[in-house]
């Protein structure tokens, strides 16, 4: 299977490069303060932002000259996040793709090991009529997860590529949601 | 205003036709536009409602096809959109069956064209709307089973463009779904009420036919029709309580009615407020809402939104936004309203709850042209509200004392409001609903909120305590009354007979004539206030031994004595000086004295010289009353509304408890800060205990700051609390403030209120020569009584009255002194290590 990471309709195969990673970090307006007993106190403004940031190598430039650092593009991330359940229903994000190859997969943990198990309303996955993605169930699964690939509409932070006379070039960028 | 107009006039109408015109055509109430009548309707009619004052009028339409009113409008109803929410109410009376659909009570469209159109229509049991769009889209609401024979009120609810609620009385009868409405254009041109294009009439009554631009609630329907018919809706209760109950004023008057009572019925109520487990929840989710203008600008807010508020001062909010993109003018940003809010957010993002935080106006933008961000500083304009606000006003809404003699008349508003404030033990803000209100200094013996550890953060607490000289221990207030004092005297003169008619017929002494009397009487300063008792010469007969004939007195015109009443007056200035001592006895124990002192003084005005001109008078002027001081009547001339003794007093009395609320004031410069976690419900007036391993204390809250900040989710809270402390044995009481007694007038010396002259005569051997400062009778002795003709005096009859003594002349002074005990509050405060 072949995944692609897309930025803005900018396509790059995962699979034709050298090193590939992508690293997810959550954002949230969120303070953690102790009182004076030392009790935890956490006040939550807002929640649900992701930052992300791409790195990889390979024999080409990475092309992000054709993206504009602190504009906004649909960015269609190439590796996965999960979503858990005890049930056989996973409620996923709306934020997802839906293209081929980076369609939801549902697995059930059996064990230490996670099976694959068919997600029974795929289509109406894939169409966005529903989030709840309802899984087939396995005998001794002890939770449910969904793996999806997120499509956000993200801000280029910033990226930079760099090569080496041994013709491979090193890049990264960053992006934060919308 | 009424129940029922202001029920309305709350909900914005668009258009608003009341049916009480008494001929011609209809003047649309909420905005004056004027729907031109055609045929003869009858006006004047016994309506549904005379809730709104318009004295129960209403409009009957006939079956005459031509009865109908009709406006241009030219513009939407609505905005620039036809898609969104509408509501149409009207009450209406028929008893026709009529032709749903065609008999319209009201057409909104082209008049000749019936694409493009909106109809209403009742029958006596149906109600019919039909919305049709100028492609042939028809939409459709038919409810039937209605009963429009008497007077109902019926609402039709269009919400989301094509979910429709028609209500009958107040009550919910059906809804659906319209399909094929597309809405019309917004600019269609015409309304129409009796008629629908040119075919069906409405035949019956109509009354305060309405239309609102939004889709009324099922709360907001029972709203008016309760405040049109004084019933709510038969079969339930609906109640919608909405306030700011958090107002220490606050009340919340209800009124439960229902038709019937069942006698197992019970009323389960629960009102909900901010829900402590959730503000101070160990997890909590919030947001702020920033209301600009009376749009939601929340989504353009970046950055954190403070609010800051402290007694006596204007509370301020601070905000930044990125404002929409184009050509930006500050001053479009200013003085505008504000109003920030705070809300709880459930886990899954919805709001739970909202708290009022801030309420102003935007006194200043400044532009970051670098970044974009647009910062707008905002008030609640605590200072200019009062400057602008009646001295009337300001009196019943601060309290407090106020005198001219102790504060400048031509302060304005704002200063006037701290003058009356500085008399009382009191602060003033504008709360977070924007309501002037004023709170006492005094925590309560029960504090509103207690914090502990669990309850504030680390290290956030800091006690500053008032130093020596904060504090005030005695004002010594020295107070000048001065007044004029009218003075009226009166004696009893008498020319008494030391000679004897037989003295007097042995030629001793000439007789008297009561003219001379009467003319040394009135011929001298002092006013003759009685008629004069002369003691006449006896009838003609032989008198004394020897006998001596005498021929009498028949015309009467001689005297042996006489007397008389003379009275005097005069106007005399008397200071009342007092000395009036306001003291904290604790806290002078404990620091010493710390002492100032202050001087005032009030003239009440008054013009003597009248008075003291006057001599047209027959007693002690109106009000004089006999002073044991004196001996004379007097009245003190300190009557005047403006500057007489009452409004002295009044004075006196402000001076004395602006003295002591400076001392109080000063005594509560002790101040306690700390950050709790944040409570929303901790305001200006509440008390707050903190109660701590090392650190107790209880008092009023004195200023607080709330920093909301997204960016970084942090909700920063710092109370500042005012604490009293004496430090004294605690055993002060307050005096009540109240004018000193009147000083007592000094005892004068009594001069006597009677005046006796005689009668002299010369020519006798022996006599004095004559004096001319003598006074009384001056005359001679005549025949062998006249010893020594060589020494005659001139005769005369002189009256020479007694000056007013100088001490009751001269300006004088009395005093007055007078302690007022000031007990400083002792507010809680313990600290241990």
């Amino acid at each position: 299977m072949i995944t692609t990471l897309e930025i803005g309709g900018w396509v790059i195969p995962t699979e034709t490069l050298l090193t590939f990673d992508q690293q997810y970090r959550d954002l949230k307006g969120e303070r953690f303060a102790r009182t004076a007993d030392g009790s935890g106190i956490v006040r939550t403004a807002w929640q649900g932002k992701v930052a992300t940031q791409i790195n990889g190598t390979g024999w080409v430039p990475s092309g992000f000259e054709n993206i504009t650092a602190g504009s906004s593009y649909l960015l269609k991330c190439a590796m996965p996040r999960s979503k858990g359940s005890a049930t056989t229903t996973v409620t996923v994000p709306a934020n997802r793709r839906t293209d081929a190859g980076h369609q939801p997969i549902g697995y059930a943990l059996v064990g230490d090991s996670l099976v694959e198990t068919p997600i029974t309303n795929l289509a109406a996955i894939n169409a966005k009529t529903t989030n709840d993605a309802a899984l087939t169930a396995v005998a001794g699964a002890l939770h449910y997860r969904v793996h999806y690939w997120p499509e956000i509409t993200a801000v280029v932070i910033d990226s930079e590529c760099r090569g080496d006379n041994g013709a491979e070039f090193v890049w990264r960028v960053n992006l934060e949601e919308i | 205003m009424t129940a029922w107009t202001d029920a309305v006039d709350a909900l914005s109408p668009r258009i608003w036709l009341r049916f009480d015109e008494a001929s011609g055509n209809l003047t649309d109430d909420a905005n004056a536009r004027v729907f031109t009548v055609t045929g003869s309707p009858d006006y004047g009619v016994a309506g549904a409602t005379d809730a709104g004052g318009d004295t129960n009028d209403a409009m009957t339409w006939g079956a005459d096809s031509v009865d109908y009113a009709i406006s241009a409008l030219n513009y939407a109803l609505h905005g620039s959109s036809d898609t969104v929410n509408y509501s149409l109410a009207f009450f209406a009376k028929t008893a026709t069956t009529g032709t749903p659909g065609t008999d319209c009570i009201w057409h909104w469209g082209a008049t000749y064209n019936q694409n493009a159109s909106w109809m209403v229509s009742v029958t006596d049991t149906q109600f019919h709307a039909r919305f049709k769009d100028v492609f042939g889209g028809v939409g459709t609401v038919t409810v039937t089973g209605l009963d429009f024979s008497d007077w109902a009120f019926a609402v039709l609810v269009i919400s989301s463009t094509t979910a429709w609620t028609l209500y009958v009385d107040g009550v919910s009868v059906d809804s659906g779904t319209l399909t094929g409405f597309a809405g019309i254009s917004p600019t269609t041109d015409k309304m129409c009420v009796g008629r629908a294009g040119n075919t069906g009439n409405f035949e019956g009554s109509l009354d305060e036919l309405i239309f609102f631009p939004s889709a009324l609630g099922a709360d907001d329907v029972a709203g008016l029709y309760a405040a049109a018919t004084g019933n709510y809706p038969p079969d339930t209760l609906p109640m919608t309580l909405q306030g700011w109950l958090s107002h220490p004023q606050a009340t919340l008057p209800m009124t439960l009615q229902t038709i019937t009572a069942h006698a197992q019925a019970t009323l389960p109520m629960l009102l909900q407020g901010l829900d402590p487990a959730v503000t101070q929840a160990a997890v909590a989710a919030w947001s702020v809402r920033v209301v600009f203008d009376a749009v939601d600008i929340s989504d353009q807010v970046v950055g954190a939104v403070s609010v800051e508020h402290e007694e006596s001062s204007s509370g301020l909010a601070t905000f930044r936004i990125y404002p929409p993109a184009g050509a930006l003018d500050p001053n479009d940003y200013e003085n505008k309203s504000v109003r920030i809010d705070y809300e709880t957010r459930s886990s899954a993002g919805a709001v739970t709850s909202r708290s009022r935080r801030f309420t102003g106006i935007s006194s200043r933008a400044v532009f970051d042209p670098d970044s974009g961000v647009l910062t707008i500083d905002a008030t609640d304009d605590l200072q200019g509200v009062l400057e602008n606000t009646p001295k009337a006003a300001i009196d019943n809404v601060i309290g407090g004392l106020w005198s001219e003699y102790v504060f400048d008349a031509t302060a304005d508003g704002w200063q006037y409001a701290l003058d009356r404030l500085s008399t009382i033990a009191s602060e003033m803000h504008i709360d977070n609903y924007g309501v002037l209100v004023v709170v006492p200094w005094a925590a309560k013996t029960t504090a509103d909120f207690t914090l502990t550890d669990a309850g504030r953060f680390e290290d956030s607490m800091r006690l500053s305590r008032a130093t020596r000289r904060d504090l005030l221990t005695e004002v010594t207030i020295t107070w000048d009354f001065r007044f004029t004092r009218l003075r009226h005297r009166e004696v009893r003169v008498a020319f008494r007979d030391t000679v004897g008619l037989c003295n007097y017929l042995n030629g001793a002494a000439e007789f008297a004539a009561k003219e001379m009397v009467y003319a040394a009487a009135d011929g001298n300063p002092w006013t003759r206030i009685s008629a004069i008792d002369f003691t006449d010469l006896p009838a003609a007969g032989a008198y004394c031994t020897p006998v001596r004939v005498w021929i009498g007195d028949p015309r009467k015109l001689f005297c042996l004595a006489a007397s008389w009443t003379a009275g005097r007056r005069w106007a005399q200035t008397v200071t009342e000086v007092y000395t009036l001592r306001v003291y904290a006895p604790d806290l002078e124990e404990a620091i010493g004295p710390q002492a100032i002192a202050e001087s005032y003084g009030v003239e009440a005005t008054y013009d003597a010289s009248e008075y003291e001109r006057d001599t047209a008078f027959s007693g002690p002027p109106t009000g004089a009353s006999l002073s044991t001081k004196s001996n004379d009547y007097q009245i003190d001339a300190t009557d005047a509304e403006r500057d007489g003794r009452t409004a002295m007093e009044a004075a006196q009395e402000c001076a004395i408890a602006k003295a002591r609320t400076t001392m109080l004031e000063r005594a509560r410069r002790n101040r306690l800060t700390l950050s709790p976690v944040f409570n929303p419900a901790i305001t200006l007036a509440a008390t707050v205990r903190i109660n701590t391993p090392y650190l107790i204390a209880k008092g009023k809250v004195y200023a607080l700051r709330e920093v909301f900040n997204p960016v970084d989710g942090s909700v920063d809270f710092e109370i500042t609390l005012a604490l009293s402390r004496h430090g004294g044995s605690g055993l002060a009481s307050d005096t009540p403030v109240a004018a000193p007694a009147t000083p007592e007038q000094t005892q004068e010396t009594d001069t006597g209120r009677s005046y006796v002259i005689e009668t002299r005569a010369g020519g006798v051997t022996g006599a004095p020569a004559d004096d001319e400062s003598w006074d009384g009778w001056i005359t001679n002795a005549y025949g062998p009584a006249q010893t020594d003709p060589t020494n005659l005096y001139r005769e005369r009859f002189k009256l020479r009255m007694p000056e007013i003594e100088e001490a009751a002349r001269q300006a004088t002074e009395v005093v007055q002194d007078a302690d007022f005990e000031v007990e400083i509050p002792q507010d809680e405060l313990t600290m241990s290590n």
